[in-house]
């Protein structure tokens, strides 16, 4: 697979705002075959404790989307975790679709 | 964003099955059934006969200088022009005589079609698609559409929304049309075409939505009182969303909900589905095959159709979607002209489980089998 990926974590004063970006390094193009409406998510862990999940308290269609990105180029999706508390914490970001996770992490304190 | 929302327009849609249609021309506008759209031309001797032709007209294809029209008109007009003494001519235009309606595969692979023919349409039934919202006016729904709600609001930015409930992604408009596309001459037909929908947003126009907005629509479909509640959507446990599927259960309301798209494991029916309140469905191939994608586990109660199913989408047009999303409004649309029979909120559900066809896949997979609305129905439908 040639897909590359990154997640940076910006925090603010009341909120952590995520970028998740996924590359594709290849010569060919890739599709991205999202299982549903959700097409990327976040997690966030405390040690090995998940603390937030951008998905969580919501539900999404259940019908595949394709995107095809070409050789070269990435795609980025947005996360932010509102309000949290002071700590030392891992983003987990992964791509929700049929293929490859394409996960990247990175760790952030507030 | 949704990347798929070009669609197909109606447009192209009319141009590509009229290829297909030179092959049936031979037998001609005798053998247009009387709701079947011709395409025709007309010249008149007065402004009456002109006023005549353009009122049988459902669309009007060219106006001529001369005293002339190429119309689009409903078969049953055509002899009323014919026998009118200010009309001069009528006369088929070219070859292209009924516009084609695709009877798309998951229709026919559930015998739907049988069931229409013998007049099982779902007439008197309500079927709420909560979902992300209906287009307003898609011609190959809107007859069929009663009442609308909106938990979230169609985007301001989106430019054609007409209601607050309108589709701003595509998604819900896609399983209206499964459920209950209109049965004419264009586009496709849907599983229960006499059936009402109500569209009941819930998702926005990215396709996700709030357990308390979910719950809400829910709820509002209890408290009309209609007949099924279509979830194609999923996520974790939520239980304000439970508490809503109970209260809308014990008030009667049928709901089906997709399994959910997570592929190769084993046990991982999403919510709603899982509930044992909601009719759980996972999807199926034109071939039988369980789809790649589907979810599957003890709570699977129906299998219908979900892959590369065609159907109704924004701006009027049509998409091929995949997805238990798909399959999920098969068995909506078959509950609601079950209940619209006079079938009970029970009994619908039986009557779907006991009639569904073995397709040979586990219990994990098929639940009950495939989806069979002719046997539903009492018809023999030979399994084709």
């Amino acid at each position: 697979m040639t897909l590359q990926s990154s997640v940076t974590a910006t925090v603010g004063a009341d909120r952590v705002e995520f970028e998740y970006t996924v590359e594709n390094v290849g010569n060919d193009p890739e599709d991205l075959q999202f299982r549903s409406g959700l097409k990327a998510d976040f997690a966030v862990l405390d040690g090995d404790v998940e603390v937030w999940r951008a998905s969580y308290g919501r539900m999404f269609t259940q019908a595949l989307q394709t995107e095809t990105l070409p050789a070269g180029d990435s795609r980025t999706f947005p996360g932010a975790w509102e309000d949290p508390d002071p700590g030392t914490y891992t983003v987990v970001a992964e791509l929700n679709t049929t293929g490859p996770d394409a996960e990247a992490r990175t760790d952030f304190s507030v | 964003m949704l990347e798929n929302s070009a669609g197909v327009s109606r447009r192209d849609v009319l141009k590509a099955t009229a290829g297909s249609i030179a092959t049936v021309s031979a037998t001609g506008l005798a053998a247009a059934k009387p709701e079947d759209t011709v395409e025709i031309n007309v010249g008149f001797k007065s402004d009456r006969g002109r006023s005549a032709a353009l009122d049988a007209a459902e669309d009007v294809v060219r106006k001529f200088p001369f005293d002339a029209v190429t119309i689009r008109a409903p078969k049953k007009a055509v002899t009323g022009l014919e026998n009118s003494p200010q009309i001069r001519y009528v006369e088929e235009n070219g070859e292209m005589h009924a516009l084609a309606q695709t009877l798309p595969w998951g229709i026919d692979r559930v015998d739907a079609e049988i069931a229409h023919n013998n007049g099982d349409t779902g007439w008197g039934g309500d079927v709420a698609i909560i979902d992300t919202g209906i287009d307003s006016d898609h011609p190959d729904l809107q007859g069929n559409l009663g009442t609308g709600y909106a938990a979230t609001s169609c985007s301001y930015w989106y430019g054609d929304c007409r209601y607050a409930w309108d589709d701003d992604n595509g998604h819900g408009t896609h399983c209206a049309g499964i459920a209950g596309a209109i049965d004419n001459s264009e586009g496709v037909v849907g599983v229960a075409p006499d059936i009402t929908l109500h569209a009941v947003k819930v998702l926005n126009y990215n396709g996700g939505g709030s357990y308390s907005d979910i719950a809400d629509g829910i709820r509002w479909v209890a408290d009309q009182g209609y007949d099924v509640g279509s979830l194609s959507l999923g996520g974790g446990y939520s239980s304000a969303v439970y508490d809503a599927v109970q209260y809308a259960y014990n008030r009667g309301v049928t709901l089906v909900a997709a399994a959910g798209n997570d592929g190769s494991c084993t046990d991982c029916v999403s919510y709603p589905a899982a509930h044992s309140e909601v009719i759980a469905v996972s999807a199926t191939s034109s071939d039988d095959s369980f789809a790649s994608f589907s979810s599957q586990g003890p709570e699977i109660e129906l299998a219908a159709p979900g892959e590369s199913i065609y159907s109704t989408y924004t701006g009027g047009g049509y998409d091929t979607l995949s997805g238990t999303s798909m399959a999920c409004p098969h068995v909506s649309g078959a509950a609601g002209a079950l209940r619209a029979a006079g079938y009970g909120h029970g009994s619908a559900r039986s009557r779907l489980r006991n009639t569904a066809e073995n397709i040979g896949l586990s219990s994990n997979r098929q639940g009950y089998g495939l989806l069979d609305v002719a046997s539903a129905f009492g018809h023999w439908s030979g399994d084709n």
